[in-house]
């Protein structure tokens, strides 16, 4: 089910992203005038460069992408390899050879797919959508649907001004709650600058704990966690737990 | 801080309930726990105060304060919080409470006990995941067995 709504949300700034990230990782290829075309293709704007740049820039980590470069690399790949199969990028020329060359350093290259040669290619946008079951772990799929978990709770506003550092499931939240972001943009300019500050976001979070009455160690782990990537102290927390819990008291 | 949900309650129970009186030797003991553990008078007397209203006032004597000898036996296990391990007892105390599973209400009167006697801070560390893993608690220590109650890490039964 995840997988159609990942089909549906696949838009152009995503593939976008996806280019200029394998772009940037890229050691073989001159990329400079690549970008340029796939923007135009994908009637992509400055505004949407420029994000794309801004998020690469800050989760790039030297290219380690916090511990997840190949599951970036992958999906990112798995997303052109998608846009040229739908037509978004053209799949004949100049471009596609580029893109081709872009793509092809995948690991993958040259294994025997199961998944495409049984019609449910990950990219084709099959069964299992664009999920990265094709490759080496078919149990990914489900890891997915997990992220997916994840990503809904900082996908409804709470870290719209914060894009979280270091995992794949949150590289992958990012590039797919963009769309999200950037619709409103052209509607309604002032959207962006009403970002939640870290410390706001924290709190929405971390209010959502005991909404059925018990912390867990799931919960408390993801708190730890958006407290390392929002640069917020132990001591903040405890006063924004003290100040949820006398408010809700 | 909650009066109730402070180790300085919980002495002031059981110098209190055993039979319905206060022996001098509580009034001593539970001085020696003030200076111990580094309360203020102050808040000392907010604790006693509240304590005469929900307690004390209903109790009815029955003896000459005989609860001074489970008050001695506690007040005696004070002594783990100048052992260098305390802090990270604290700290697997809070782990296992996060994997208990800790309510609200649980985290509240937790905390606050815990932070009475200078172990909150470790305590919340293990309960929110903070720095380095915590390790696992082997057992739980004679002086924070009531707040092990409290939380459900322990029943009477496995005192």
């Amino acid at each position: 089910m995840a997988d159609l709504d990942v089909d549906k949300m696949l838009e152009p700034e995503q593939i976008l992203h996806a280019s200029m990230i394998l772009a940037v990782e890229s050691e073989n290829v001159q990329d400079d005038d690549l970008i340029l075309k796939v923007q135009e293709a994908l009637s992509c704007d400055s505004s949407d460069y420029d994000a794309a740049l801004s998020h690469i820039e800050q989760h790039r980590d030297g290219g380690n992408w916090g511990g997840r470069s190949e599951a970036v690399l992958h999906r990112s790949r798995e997303r052109l390899r998608e846009a040229m199969d739908s037509g978004t990028l053209p799949s004949e020329g100049p471009l596609a050879d580029s893109l081709n060359t872009l793509i092809g350093d995948d690991d993958d290259d040259g294994e025997i797919d199961p998944f495409a040669e049984l019609g449910v290619s990950s990219s084709n946008g099959g069964s299992f959508g664009s999920t990265p079951v094709a490759s080496d772990d078919p149990l990914a799929a489900f890891m997915d649907d997990e992220d997916d978990d994840d990503d809904i709770v900082d996908e409804s506003g709470y870290f719209s001004g914060e894009q979280p550092v270091n995992s794949e499931e949150e590289e992958e939240l990012v590039v797919d709650s963009e769309p999200t972001v950037v619709e409103p943009e052209e509607e309604i300019p002032e959207e962006p600058e009403q970002k939640f500050s870290p410390i706001a976001g924290y709190e929405m979070l971390m209010s959502t704990c005991w909404i059925d009455g018990i912390l867990d160690p799931a919960e408390a782990k993801l708190l730890s966690r958006k407290r390392a990537e929002l640069g917020i102290t132990f001591e903040q927390h405890l006063e924004i737990l003290r100040k949820i819990l006398e408010s809700s008291s | 801080m909650m009066e109730e949900n402070t180790p300085f309650w919980h002495a002031l129970e059981l110098a209190w309930t055993g039979d319905g009186a206060l022996s001098l030797h509580s009034i001593r003991l539970l001085d020696a726990m003030q200076n111990m553990i580094g309360l203020s008078n102050q808040r000392r007397s907010e604790i006693e105060l509240r304590f005469e209203e929900e307690v004390v006032y209903d109790l009815t004597r029955a003896g000459f304060g005989c609860g001074d000898q489970a008050l001695a036996a506690w007040v005696g296990t004070l002594t783990f919080l100048d052992d260098p391990a305390s802090q990270d007892v604290a700290r697997a105390m809070g782990k296992s409470a996060l994997i208990s599973g800790l309510s609200k209400d649980r985290w509240s009167s937790s905390y606050s006990w815990m932070s009475q006697l200078g172990l909150g801070n470790s305590y919340a560390e293990g309960v929110w995941l903070e720095g380095e893993d915590a390790g696992e608690l082997a057992r739980v220590p004679a002086l924070l067995v009531p707040v092990a109650q409290k939380i459900g890490l322990i029943t009477e039964d496995e005192q």
